[in-house]
């Protein structure tokens, strides 16, 4: 069964087939676009999951009687699907301008998307105006370069605005895998984890057909859009970072020592230094994680 | 962390010379832990004890060298602190021991009654036997003789015993031989077949006539495996029993060459009190952890070469041994092979990895199917 299928494409014939086309044999699908082509979408995209749990009803799970938020987390691995479709389905809209927003808050909101900005993110306020209408958030592209005050109080309104009832990711998808002790892993998350997905042209054919029904991940990829540009090399993109991978306890020495490591794999090493970041981030949220499992161990 | 398996060397003398010892150090000194050790040993595990919240389980394999050689006050010793440790916070912990019985005598069984007692009932005395002659060697007399002694005053006293066995060249050559006087003479024992590594005295020029190559590791499992099924699966013969029960009954308490988590469980503790990865860590010297004189326990387990050893199998499954199929049964494997195969590189995968792809796909041709989330 293909676990897989990301689509990123502007055009809404070649979503529909495509959708039509692996109907049987998908258990997710990703639609990444810009807000105006993702609009176009409302009739292709329907029966939406409703959005994962949030750290509030995490906590008012850990207040009230038992519930199944830990499994709707469609980021973190082994998430359920409950859609008529048969498969699971995630929208991240990728967001120029915070007007833009605004302007179409109303049917973002109908859409149950996850917002990705990609406007700077410097304050609470960039992001808690989004949350504030509803609306997801997903600063996974955006992390890398934000600044670490920035993103700990954004963490920090993840984990404790009273009202706040949308989840932020990554956070929440981490936090997840964490209280579930499920893995999960920051290249999985990137969609960029060498083997682990297959790039397939807009028509829907692979390089080897035969792999689509054996392998578990299948990528259908706009390589117009800027966030995923195609690759005409496909095997060379998949080695260097293989590549990578092999050479970290040679070149990061300090990465296979961390006790993130599961998590990150030297991802905040990657062509630049985030790790400094990642740790603060992943720190706070193992913290979360333990008093949130001390909560519910003390009420069992 | 639920429990904790601590492999304790109080000495690395040893009254036998076998080829293979893994535990040898050429030009070592004899050594042999202090009272003074024993005790500070026992305050750290105290201590870790007191402030840990999740301790459920701590064992202790005695090792070595040779462990019967201690004096019989040492272990006396032990038995109190671990006494104390019981009345303190109602912990008890579980103590197994390696031996060659070859200095066992009734005063150290009756001992060995007290020490090795665990909820009421005696653990299992573990210890090596070889068939074929010249490899197990002792100084004065017959080592198969002495050990056959030790062996009838254990059954005398109703003590059960488990035996390792290493398998190298001769035993392939002379497999007839070995599996008959096993099924023979030990129809109920359980045994554990392990491959010769070369570690130790098997370094030696003297020994590489005994080496045998991973295909004939692989092979000589599955020959094994074919008399063992015939047998009804009975007596328990390691790795199959383990495996078999990982493949049909989904039991996934493999031994930690194949668990994949031993950076989490284990721990190995020399004489000098110096922490390494385990038994095999100690005889390698492998990067070790710290040192119980200077470090508590608490940061001997959050040491980057302990966080290092704990990410070995993340760092395989997503590289080397990405995708394979077998991973669950094996998990990388014991990172002290891959250091031996590697360079002391323990990121890497070892030769036995093909040894069981070999044995895996010969005997169970595919994978159990893991139930699918809905």
């Amino acid at each position: 069964m293909v676990q897989q299928v990301i689509l990123v494409n502007h055009n809404a014939k070649a979503l529909e087939q495509s959708i039509n086309k692996y109907r049987n044999k998908v258990r997710q699908v990703h639609y990444y676009g810009k807000l105006r082509d993702t609009l176009n979408f409302r009739t292709v995209i329907h029966d939406n999951e409703p959005h994962p749990g949030t750290i509030k009803s995490i906590k008012s799970f850990c207040g009230g009687p038992g519930g199944s938020f830990l499994e709707k987390s469609p980021l973190a691995a082994g998430g359920k699907s409950n859609s008529r479709t048969g498969f699971k389905k995630v929208v991240k809209i990728f967001v120029d301008a915070k007007e833009e927003i605004i302007r179409y808050a109303k049917m973002l909101q109908e859409q149950k998307c996850y917002i990705c900005p990609r406007y700077p993110v410097e304050k609470v306020e960039d992001i808690s105006l989004i949350t504030s209408m509803g609306i997801a958030v997903d600063l996974l592209y955006k992390i890398d370069h934000m600044e670490k005050e920035a993103v700990l109080k954004i963490l920090d309104l993840y984990l404790h605005h009273s009202s706040l009832d949308i989840p932020i990711e990554p956070f929440h998808s981490i936090l997840v895998s964490r209280l579930k002790r499920t893995k999960l892993h920051l290249w999985n998350l990137h969609l960029m984890f060498p083997g682990g997905f297959y790039y397939v042209d807009d028509t829907g054919v692979t390089e080897e057909p035969e792999k689509l029904f054996k392998e578990d991940y299948l990528f259908l990829i706009d390589w117009k859009s800027h966030e995923f540009k195609r690759v005409n090399n496909k095997s060379h993109k998949k080695n260097s970072i293989k590549k990578y991978f092999e050479g970290i306890p040679k070149n990061h020495p300090d990465c296979v020592s961390c006790e993130h490591f599961h998590f990150c794999f030297a991802w905040g090493k990657y062509k630049k230094d985030t790790c400094f970041l990642w740790k603060a981030i992943l720190d706070k949220l193992q913290s979360s994680a333990k008093e949130i499992t001390q909560v519910m161990a003390n009420k069992q | 962390m639920n429990h904790l398996t601590i492999i304790l060397k109080p000495t690395n003398q040893c009254n036998a010379n076998c080829l293979y010892c893994s535990a040898w150090e050429p030009g070592g000194k004899n050594k042999i832990m202090s009272q003074q050790t024993l005790e500070i040993l026992f305050e750290r595990i105290e201590e870790w004890v007191r402030h840990s919240k999740r301790t459920r389980k701590i064992k202790i394999i005695w090792h070595g060298g040779e462990p019967t050689l201690m004096p019989l006050d040492f272990f006396y010793k032990t038995i109190d602190l671990e006494k104390k440790i019981k009345e303190t916070h109602g912990l008890e912990i579980e103590n197994n021991i390696q031996s060659n019985l070859l200095y066992l005598d009734q005063e150290k069984l009756d001992m060995f009654k007290c020490l090795l007692a665990f909820n009421g009932r005696k653990r299992t005395i573990g210890t090596s036997f070889e068939p074929l002659p010249g490899i197990r060697i002792i100084k004065n007399g017959d080592y198969t003789t002495e050990w056959e002694k030790s062996i009838e005053l254990l059954k005398k006293n109703n003590f059960p015993f488990g035996i390792v066995y290493v398998v190298h060249r001769r035993s392939l050559d002379e497999f007839d031989t070995i599996v008959e006087t096993f099924l023979t003479k030990f129809p109920h024992t359980g045994i554990r077949f392990n491959p010769l590594y070369r570690e130790g005295r098997a370094q030696n020029h003297a020994c590489q006539s005994l080496y045998i190559t991973p295909k004939e590791w692989g092979d000589f499992l599955v020959k094994l495996y074919r008399i063992w099924e015939s047998h009804n699966k009975e007596p328990g013969w390691q790795p199959l029993k383990e495996i078999d029960a990982l493949h049909f009954r989904k039991d996934s308490r493999a031994c930690c060459d194949l668990a994949g988590k031993c950076g989490t469980t284990h721990l190995g503790i020399d004489t000098d009190g110096t922490v390494y990865s385990c038994g095999r860590g100690i005889d390698r010297k492998y990067k070790p952890y710290g040192n119980i004189h200077q470090n508590r326990i608490s940061d001997i387990l959050t040491s980057p070469a302990r966080r290092a050893m704990n990410n070995r199998s993340a760092f395989l499954e997503n590289t080397y041994c990405h995708g394979c199929k077998w991973w669950r049964y094996c998990h990388g494997g014991c990172p002290m092979d891959a250091a031996i195969d590697n360079n002391n590189d323990i990121f890497k995968k070892s030769h036995f990895c093909l040894s069981r792809k070999r044995f895996l796909e010969t005997i169970y041709k595919e994978p159990f199917v893991e139930k699918c989330c809905s």
